[in-house]
């Protein structure tokens, strides 16, 4: 389920601040979504690849320089996308689920 | 937004040790992505991963196991690339056919040569593998010889080459890369 989600997730969070990889699963742990750097940097590099994140270096102080993702004008457009399609999927699946309850009652 | 804006958490100092584990980590990714992704996009991915490694502030066992499984992490670049041959992975697999062979090959010849060494005087002749083997025990000499002539090259030559091709998963190379 998570997975499904996790391109939007990462699109709208890259979207609020520039984030590099391990500060993005932070950003979801404080969401309450427990998601893997097994998951998130994969998904980075084919967020990348098909030109939806730009990536600068920036050097660091305290270790090595880390690579910062940021949305393209492509990723915004992606983003809003699959945003409507996540509306559209959650409520058929309220409206459903709601059924179910109405059901049971 | 400045570069002094961007806060980032204190990245731990690796030991030696924690070192070793991440070189181990990521050979054992390089040999899985070798499947999955071209040789430059293999090479970078590496990189980013070493950088990515050195810099979580986690330890270093820690962090490796959120990374989970060389395999699947590799599964997750892969998503819907389709499979290569790992070659490298074939080359190990061809070389410890081949070691197997020599060991066992050894063996076979040194018990043949024990064998006839118990009831010296004598000598015996035997085949492993089409390779004709000749153990002697006579008082005034004792050995092991082989005695075929291409074979003893074409046997272990066709185990090498058909272990390379079923360790690299050859076959995939037959499959057209979708970008």
């Amino acid at each position: 389920m998570i997975r499904a989600v996790l391109p939007l997730l990462a699109l709208t969070l890259i979207a609020e601040k520039e984030s590099y990889g391990y500060q993005l699963t932070e950003r979801l742990s404080t969401l309450g979504l427990e998601v893997t750097t097994g998951l998130v940097y994969p998904l980075l590099s084919r967020l990348e690849r098909d030109g939806l994140v730009s990536t600068r270096m920036v050097a660091s102080t305290n270790g090595p320089p880390r690579k910062y993702f940021a949305l393209t004008t492509a990723g915004e457009s992606a983003r809003a996308a699959a945003k409507e399609q996540w509306h559209l999927v959650s409520t058929a699946v309220r409206d459903a689920t709601d059924k179910e309850h109405s059901r049971d009652d | 937004m400045t570069e002094h804006s961007l806060r980032a958490a204190d990245s731990p100092i690796r030991s030696f040790r924690d070192r070793l584990r991440i070189d181990w980590y990521l050979t054992r990714l390089d040999w899985h992505l070798e499947g999955v992704l071209t040789g430059r996009e293999r090479k970078a991915t590496l990189c980013e991963l070493r950088q990515a490694l050195a810099g979580d502030p986690r330890e270093t066992t820690v962090a490796l196991a959120d990374l989970g499984a060389p395999s699947t992490l590799a599964r997750q670049y892969a998503e819907e690339s389709p499979l290569r041959p790992q070659w490298s992975v074939g080359a190990v697999v061809a070389a410890l056919t081949l070691f197997a062979y020599w060991v066992a090959f050894l063996l076979f010849s040194l018990g043949m040569l024990a064998a006839v060494d118990s009831n010296a005087p004598a000598e015996a002749n035997a085949t492993f593998l089409f390779v004709g083997v000749e153990a002697f025990s006579f008082p005034d000499r004792v050995g092991i010889g082989w005695t075929s002539s291409w074979n003893w090259l074409v046997v272990p030559g066709v185990l090498v080459l058909v272990s390379f091709l079923l360790g690299s998963r050859s076959w995939r190379i037959t499959k057209k890369p979708s970008h």
